[in-house]
């Protein structure tokens, strides 16, 4: 993986140049484009700008001036009909080239932006397209890795609250404060359930004569004896405080508060016309019940009438030995007819006593089931008067003489009271109905079973007893119903009138304390649950602090890091001065607000500095230096990959920019970033020609010939003599690696002229369309068969041009390179044949 | 690139500042790995085990 690199640019109508496409050449990692002022330099620089965030930066921080840039980015001479654009040749992240576009659809405006559409590699794209390639941009309004005048001076312009924009990588911790918040948010999964059974012994804990034995639970919970002591010692307390002597068990206490309490509301009011029993269970007659009377049906019609009014005769004269031992016919003990109870006839007699005890059994199961059903319905009618409130049981007379009125639970609940008693009245009526209703069918059902009972014999009727029992459940069903509705508003009033009669009766919190007493497992179990809930909800608001104290010193950590970077390319621009430039931080308490502190010496040392802000004491150079080191330090910190620097450098700076060009220059090539340098001054430009000429630096010169044409760009370190004087100083350096520079050099400058000789040739011959580019991609082993015939004017020139191609070859390709005096005569040549043959 | 300058993940550099084995170094902990589901449910599962522990404690306090 590396990071993108420009390989050109090519501009076409931006600004300040015109219909015919410049290309700036950028083919190694160092360029440097020469132009005085008003030339293009700034163009050119704004040029990338539009290119990677279409859009210039010197527009955005003007802000008061933004309608003076209406029209600003198309050519002011340039035809309607010609399209704007800025591209390039870039080789992405990944070492693929790819070729981006940007072209100008709509300028700047008074009141409106400029709009543009992004190609890449001929479709249309957005930025994500370019971060794909690796090319990240900075947060707005310093987005793309340019450097100039006007954004040297932003940092400093703005206000300190303005220049964490600058420093949004570095106070990006939006990361923790999404972690910050998924952990806090669990602090709602601690908040404890709503337990009605802890809000029952919170107000036990209220009551004076509770509070001793109770509130310590609150801050530590016992083991389950201890617990059910202190219960004990409680209900010892409270009953004490009544006045009442105290029984030995906690169960007896309990009893003795239940019935001191009752009584004590009494006093006031008598509560207990509420009182009721929940509702027992109702089991309808089994199947055997009908069984029993179907069985009794068919057996009785197997016995007539005669034979079951002769059953006891037949018993007994059955028992007579005589008879229950007959072996032949004897006389008839009732009539003395000789030999008339013969053995078939005391069998047939035999068979009657058999018939009837079925029945017999049959009639006592029967009998047993009508007492059942009889039973069924009285306990159902039992059931039901003990599940009724008891003031639905008393007269009205009874009522109103103990003041159980529906008056006097208004009064006592008071502003409470609509909203209280209402819906149990709403309730009453129904359940007074269907338990009179339920009543009423008992009683049939049990006058039924009665009259089925007596009359047995001849009348009973199993179906009608289904039918009438059948209704019943359905009774007992509603009148279940009616009761289950009764109870919510009914439960509801009374536990607000027993709050109201607690209050009066100075017995608030003993109900509420029979209540956790009677359960002292799930009390506890409770209280562990509270206690628990309360200690991690703390440690958990420990835990947040200690991450907001830690999400702090991440900050701090950051703005260290980073401002030991600026500190460290401020040392590379101005080494050892004892004003120096000190560290960027957030302010105390205000931590998106940035300032920066110099450091303020009085020895060379740099030793006991005072701190102050730089604003105040920064010379105008010191500033630029301070802004540049930024600039430099946020670059290296997001990783680009290029920068682009318009006059990095003061031209009354002659002291810094040696370290300028010596130092940071080297130090950035390193990294590596690829740096673009645009400079008015010519020193500046030659000195980092011949200062990285061993990196192959490209250089450039722009000029205007005629203001309609705009700036031009002019590849200098693409013309032939100047390859040739490039290649001839690297020929005498000493180091190899210098000599293969100059091959390189040198194999550009014989291909050049090899080309050049083949155009004159053409030319001259009447090709007027002949140029250099018919030859594009051409090498030496191609071109130098072509030119020889060219070579006329001395027979040893086709000769000297082969060696010198063998020369540069093995300069490029070997290990070692031909030696000095081998590339200084390589050298030599082509600029004899250059001289000869091309006249310069 | 020099070390100062390598882009450090922010939990990173949280972790730094959080005592080892500290609740809140747990907490951030389970946040950043989040197991194979989601990173709340993680940090909640460690609360839970919190939770547990503390009423095992209050339950049983001469464990």
């Amino acid at each position: 993986m590396i990071t993108p690199r420009f390989r050109s640019l090519s501009i076409k109508g931006f600004r300040a140049y015109g219909v015919v496409e410049q290309t700036l050449n950028l083919p190694a990692d160092i360029a440097v484009v020469w132009g005085p002022n008003s030339k293009g330099k700034t163009s050119l620089a704004e040029a990338f700008e539009f290119l990677l965030t279409g859009r210039i930066t010197r527009r955005e921080l003007m802000a008061s001036s933004q309608d003076e840039f209406a029209d600003a980015l198309r050519n002011a001479h340039l035809a309607d009909s010609e399209e704007v654009y800025v591209a390039a040749r870039i080789i992405a992240a990944d070492g693929t080239a790819h070729d981006i576009r940007r072209i100008l659809t709509g300028d700047y405006g008074k009141k409106q932006d400029c709009t543009s559409r992004l190609e890449i590699d001929g479709a249309t794209a957005t930025e994500a397209g370019l971060a794909k390639l690796g090319i990240a941009l900075s947060q707005p309004p310093l987005q793309a890795p340019v450097l100039a005048q006007h954004t040297l001076a932003y940092i400093f312009s703005v206000r300190p609250q303005d220049r964490a924009t600058y420093f949004k990588t570095l106070l990006e911790v939006t990361d923790l404060d999404h972690l910050r918040n998924d952990i806090a948010a669990l602090a709602d999964d601690l908040k404890p359930l709503d337990d009605p059974l802890f809000t029952k012994f919170v107000a036990c804990v209220v009551v004076t004569a509770l509070k001793p034995a109770l509130a310590t639970l609150l801050v530590t919970v016992p083991d389950a004896a201890t617990l059910t002591s202190r219960l004990e010692d409680a209900a010892s307390a409270l009953i004490e405080d009544a006045g009442e002597k105290v029984p030995d068990t906690l169960d007896e206490r309990l009893a003795a508060i239940g019935r001191i309490l009752a009584d004590r509301r009494t006093k006031t009011f008598a509560v207990r016309g509420f009182e009721r029993k929940e509702l027992a269970g109702w089991n309808p007659p089994s199947a055997d019940t009908w069984t029993r009377l179907d069985t009794y049906l068919e057996e009785r019609k197997k016995v007539d009438e005669e034979t079951r009014q002769l059953t006891a005769l037949f018993d007994e004269a059955l028992k007579l030995p005589a008879i229950s031992a007959i072996t032949e016919a004897v006389d008839c003990p009732l009539c003395c007819t000789e030999s008339a109870l013969t053995l078939a006839r005391v069998q047939i007699i035999r068979q009657h006593v058999e018939d009837i005890r079925d029945f017999k059994t049959a009639e006592t199961a029967a009998k047993l089931s009508l007492t059942q059903l009889s039973a069924s319905a009285d306990s159902l009618t039992t059931a039901a008067e003990a599940a009724l409130p008891k003031y639905l049981k008393t007269p009205a007379a009874e009522r109103r003489k103990i003041g159980f009125t529906v008056a006097r639970i208004r009064e006592l609940l008071g502003g409470r009271a609509n909203e209280l008693v209402d819906p149990l009245l709403a309730q009453i009526r129904p359940l007074a109905r269907a338990a009179a209703a339920l009543r009423r069918g008992a009683m049939q059902a049990i006058a039924l079973v009665e009259k089925q009972a007596a009359e047995r014999a001849t009348a009973l009727d199993p179906e009608k007893l289904r039918a009438v029992f059948a209704t019943l459940a359905t009774l007992r069903t509603s009148f279940a119903s009616a009761i289950d509705s009764y109870k919510p508003p009914a439960s509801a009033l009374d536990t607000a009138l027993n709050e109201v009669l607690d209050a009066q009766s100075d017995t608030a919190g003993w109900q509420d304390f029979l209540d956790i007493a009677r359960r002292p497992d799930k009390l506890r179990s409770a209280l562990i649950e509270r206690k628990a809930l309360a200690t991690v909800e703390n440690e958990l608001e420990a835990a947040l602090k200690q991450i907001d104290r830690a999400k702090e010193q991440v900050l701090d950590d950051k703005f260290s890091d980073y401002s030991t970077v600026i500190q460290a390319w401020w040392e590379r621009l101005r080494p050892g001065e004892p004003t120096f430039f000190s560290a960027v931080q957030p302010r105390k308490g205000a931590k998106r607000t940035i300032d920066f502190k110099a450091g303020l010496s009085p020895r060379l040392d740099r030793s006991a500095p005072k701190v102050r802000d730089v604003i105040a004491v920064f010379s105008h150079s010191q500033l630029h230096c301070l802004g540049l080191a930024m600039f430099l330090a946020r670059a290296q910190h997001e990783g680009g990959g290029f920068i682009i620097l318009d006059d990095p450098v003061l031209s009354s700076d002659e002291d810094y920019r040696v370290h300028f060009n010596a130092t940071v220059l080297t130090e950035l090539l390193n990294l590596p970033i690829q740096v673009i340098v645009l400079t008015q001054d010519h020193g500046t430009w030659e000195e980092l020609e011949t200062r990285y000429r061993h990196l192959g630096i490209s250089n450039a010169q722009l000029y205007i010939e005629s203001p309609a044409e705009g700036s031009i760009i002019e590849n200098t370190s693409d013309a032939l003599l100047a390859k040739i004087n490039r290649a001839a100083s690297l020929a005498r350096g000493g180091h190899p690696d210098l000599r293969k520079e100059c091959g390189i050099q040198l194999r550009d400058a014989g291909e050049r002229f090899c080309k050049e000789m083949l155009v004159k040739y053409r030319r001259d011959k009447g090709g007027t369309a002949a140029s250099l580019s018919d030859y594009a991609g051409k090498a030496l082993e191609w071109l130098c068969p072509h030119v020889d015939p060219l070579l006329d004017r001395d027979p040893s020139h086709s000769g000297k041009l082969d060696v010198f191609k063998n020369t540069v070859n093995r300069a490029c390709h070997d290990n070692t390179p031909p030696g000095t005096e081998e590339m200084k005569h390589a050298c030599g040549e082509i600029r004899y044949f250059v001289k000869d043959y091309l006249g310069r | 690139m020099p070390d100062e300058t390598k882009p450090r993940d922010n939990i990173d550099r949280l972790l730094k500042h959080l005592k080892n084995g500290s609740l809140a170094a747990r907490l951030v902990h389970a946040r950043r790995t989040g197991g194979a589901g989601d990173p709340a449910e993680a940090v909640k599962a460690v609360l839970e085990e919190r939770l547990a522990q503390v009423r095992d404690k209050i339950d049983n306090p001469e464990v």
